[in-house]
């Protein structure tokens, strides 16, 4: 047992080892006559890598720039344009980057036509269609239904469809045809990423945890930007083994852990650093949450890929309502040991966030475990203030056993 | 009791839908959004209701399970539903923007008794993939009311609805369209808003009955565009301060009174598909083909539109997406644009009739 051991996960540097290739390649591959897709982070994106097309998330830029301290300019920028506040920042960020071209990345590749899907939210729908306007590219898009339940078959069959014509366009662009078993070998080394992040996730159940929501909101890029490719593939072995390892040895990630909670909702990029600090300090070990596990999906089968892929992409969380959120958190309070929930109400982002108040109380009801609303906004600095989060969970901290 | 004129219905929907439900003792079944066919709730014996935004500052019973930051038209609903106002036996939803699409858990979330039920409309409009996707969507949710009233559709009786709600769209259309050639808005107005509350058939009696208020002859012409229309009070304090609506954007208005099928059609689930799907989507929350802002401006051109107001609910996300170009497309055809919000008072606040003059001042130099 070592419970105040190393803290700080060694496969972090890989990771900034392994977004850089991926964003070299990303430039090199545009170079070399290969077309670029931006896609939204709930896009069937296997489809287009069979194709050989290059997915860019331009979710996952945003969050880098928020990282990056770029923001607020970047937000200034679109706001000036006339694109309200009240916004997705993800949104007003990406749009001040398009416009100034101003990228943490040193430098933007330009798609040759976007991609979304509607299964994460109906911001995508405006951001990517104003994005390919903006490039005058063409504008792909997957309609999923919404749904409180699990799809029903004739939702299946619509979004099978739209992934058929996706397929064909995405062949004539990409210059590959996408065949059943060339979709068929990306889907299987998706699955494996996925199945490796989900083991990767539930080492997090062990107490102490060997690593928590922290690291995995940042060790999620690969599972989001590069499912379907070895590169994932590769990146979460190494985790996991990594990961396994602390678990055996009784590797704390927040040494003296005195509390667990479970969190729902994005990660307040502005905060990260301080938050984590914020939670060591106290004990409580953050073991879980809804983000980094929308993508730990079990059903995607590569012998029927196209059906599977659009059982899975119309089944993620954020297709679902605010009952199936409350069962899938209620249950992530259970089988991490958690003793109380946070919930983070995104401002930013109203599909995951509406709802939240009726959540709290029907996780609670069914769990006995304690809940905190924080406001907040998981990319925009002007939205977020520590004084006031602190506020709000010191006293939950010291209500759960926690607290300095 | 006497029947209320138009007027009244309008600037009062919850006292006629609660007056309706009495006098004919039948439950309601009770719609928000524009796009929600009353049709089906009329299939199932309910009274169709489709309750107009009620705006105002606070929603004590919505307030307190919904984030501040959700639109003040959702929060209304929710209060309305929340509240039991109405002697509701079914609520209907309509899946589209964010807040829309979260409604039906957030109210089932917060316990309330009367079934709730999610309608789900493809976003993708236009194409023969979307209009197979809206027929099932509508048989879900015949299934599920079926279930949850414990009676079956009755299909004459939707057939019968579908014809006099189609009837009463074409009347509106024709109101509408008449804004160019000096008909009244305050009268399509006021019939779009009572449409949504009263019986197909004494709508169409008290409109032919009741004589139109006469168009003002000056003012400026303007488009009006938005989510919902705030109220009644709002359009008659838009034509006080000398707007001359002459084409309307509105959900209330001419987004939803344009739904049309077939007349006599062989299946009228693939009709109703039809008409809730058709390829130019009515407003910024679905995806379809031909661009919105174009069209809209260009419509707004033709009829003589010489300055835009856009009403805006706070946190529409599909309306503050599509306004800077809207706002651009109607520049591009020479007509200037506002936007005020319009989700916390029936009326024009004090700043907003200022916007409105100096916009309108704009267009007259001075003279307005
Ligand atoms: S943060 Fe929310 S609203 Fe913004 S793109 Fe992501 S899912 Fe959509
Ligand atoms: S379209 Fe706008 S006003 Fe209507 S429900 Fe959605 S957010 Fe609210």
């Amino acid at each position: 047992m070592n419970p105040t051991g190393p803290r700080g996960l060694a496969a972090n540097q890989r990771l900034q080892k392994t977004i850089r290739n991926q964003v070299l390649f990303t430039r090199a591959a545009k170079m070399l006559g290969r077309p670029v897709a931006w896609v939204t982070s709930g896009s069937p994106v296997e489809i287009l890598l069979a194709a050989g097309i290059i997915p860019f998330y331009p979710e996952n830029h945003a969050a880098i720039c928020s990282a990056r301290n770029m923001a607020a300019d970047l937000s200034d920028v679109a706001e000036a344009e006339g694109y309200s506040r009240d916004l997705c920042s993800y949104f007003r960020i990406d749009r001040g980057a398009m416009v100034t071209q101003k990228t943490p990345l040193g430098r933007m590749v330009a798609p040759d036509v976007v991609l979304a899907s509607n299964n994460i939210c109906g911001t995508v729908q405006h951001w990517f269609s104003i994005t390919a306007r903006h490039f005058e590219v063409p504008f792909w898009f997957v309609d999923t239904p919404f749904t409180e339940a699990s799809p029903s078959e004739s939702d299946v069959a619509y979004v099978r469809d739209q992934l058929v014509e996706l397929a064909e366009q995405a062949g004539r662009l990409g210059g590959r045809r996408v065949t059943e078993q060339r979709l068929s070998r990306v889907v299987a080394r998706s699955r494996e990423a996925l199945v490796l992040w989900r083991e990767v996730l539930a080492t997090a159940a062990a107490r102490p945890a060997p690593l928590t929501s922290f690291d995995a909101f940042v060790h999620m890029a690969p599972i989001v930007s590069m499912r379907g490719t070895r590169r994932a593939v590769r990146y979460y072995r190494h985790l996991l083994a990594e990961v396994s390892a602390r678990r055996t040895s009784g590797t704390a990630a927040v040494p003296q852990e005195r509390a667990r909670v479970v969190w729902d909702n994005i990660a307040i990029w502005p905060a990260h650093r301080e938050l984590k600090r914020a939670f060591k300090q106290a004990g409580v070990a953050l073991v879980a949450d809804t983000y980094t596990h929308a993508w730990t999906v079990e059903h995607l089968d590569p012998s029927d890929p196209f059906t599977s892929l659009a059982r899975v992409y119309t089944d993620i969380l954020l297709n679902h309502g605010a009952l199936h959120r409350h069962k899938v958190l209620a249950r992530m309070v259970r089988e991490f040991g958690a003793d109380g929930f946070i919930l983070h109400s995104n401002r930013s982002c109203k599909r995951y966030s509406l709802g939240q108040l009726g959540v709290k109380r029907a996780v609670s009801d069914e769990t006995g475990a304690l809940g905190v609303v924080i406001e907040a906004d998981m990319a925009d600095p002007r939205a977020v203030s520590i004084e006031h989060l602190m506020q709000r969970l010191n006293p939950f901290f010291e209500a759960l056993g926690g607290g300095t | 009791m006497p029947t209320r004129c138009l007027r009244d219905v309008a600037l009062d929907p919850v006292a006629e839908a609660l007056e309706r439900a009495a006098t004919r003792s039948r439950r309601i079944g009770l719609a928000f959004a524009g796009d929600f066919p009353l049709e089906l709730f009329e299939a199932f014996g309910l009274h169709g209701v489709c309750l107009p935004a009620t705006p105002r500052e606070t929603y004590p019973q919505a307030d307190a399970v919904l984030q501040a930051y959700t639109c003040g038209f959702v929060r209304s609903c929710a209060e309305a539903v929340l509240a039991s106002r109405l002697p509701a036996g079914l609520v209907g939803t309509v899946s589209g923007c964010d807040a829309q699409t979260n409604l039906p858990g957030v109210l089932v979330g917060a316990g309330v008794q009367v079934p709730v039920l999610n309608l789900r409309l493809p976003i993708r409009v236009g194409t023969p993939a979307s209009q197979r996707q809206a027929r099932a969507a509508l048989v879900d949710f015949c299934h599920a009311a079926a279930r949850v009233l414990g009676v079956p559709l009755d299909p004459m009786a939707l057939t019968q609805a579908m014809s006099r709600y189609q009837d009463v769209r074409i009347r509106l259309t024709g109101l509408f369209d008449d804004l160019a050639n000096g008909g009244s808005a305050l009268r399509a107005y006021e019939a779009a808003l009572a449409a949504r509350v009263l019986d197909p058939d004494a709508w169409m009696a008290r409109l032919d009955a009741e004589p139109a208020s006469p168009a003002p002859r000056d003012g400026v012409p303007i488009l009006l565009s938005g989510s919902v229309i705030p109220s009644m009070q709002a359009v008659i304090d838009l034509v006080d301060v000398g707007c001359r609506i002459v084409a309307d954007d509105t959900s209330t208005g001419m987004r939803s009174a344009r739904r049309r099928f077939q007349p006599d059609p062989a299946d009228p689930m693939d009709a109703l598909a039809d008409s809730l799907v058709p390829p130019e989507p009515r407003g910024p929350e679905r995806l379809g083909d031909p661009d919105r802002p174009a069209l809209v401006a260009m419509r707004a051109a033709r009829a003589g539109a010489r300055a835009a107001i856009l009403l805006r609910q706070k946190f529409c996300d599909p309306q503050a997406f599509e306004a800077p170009s809207l706002i651009a497309a109607l520049r591009a055809v020479g007509i200037p644009a506002v936007v005020i919000e319009s989700d916390r008072l029936p009326g024009l606040s004090g700043r907003d009739r200022t916007v409105v003059q100096t916009l309108l001042e704009q267009e007259t130099g001075g003279a307005a």
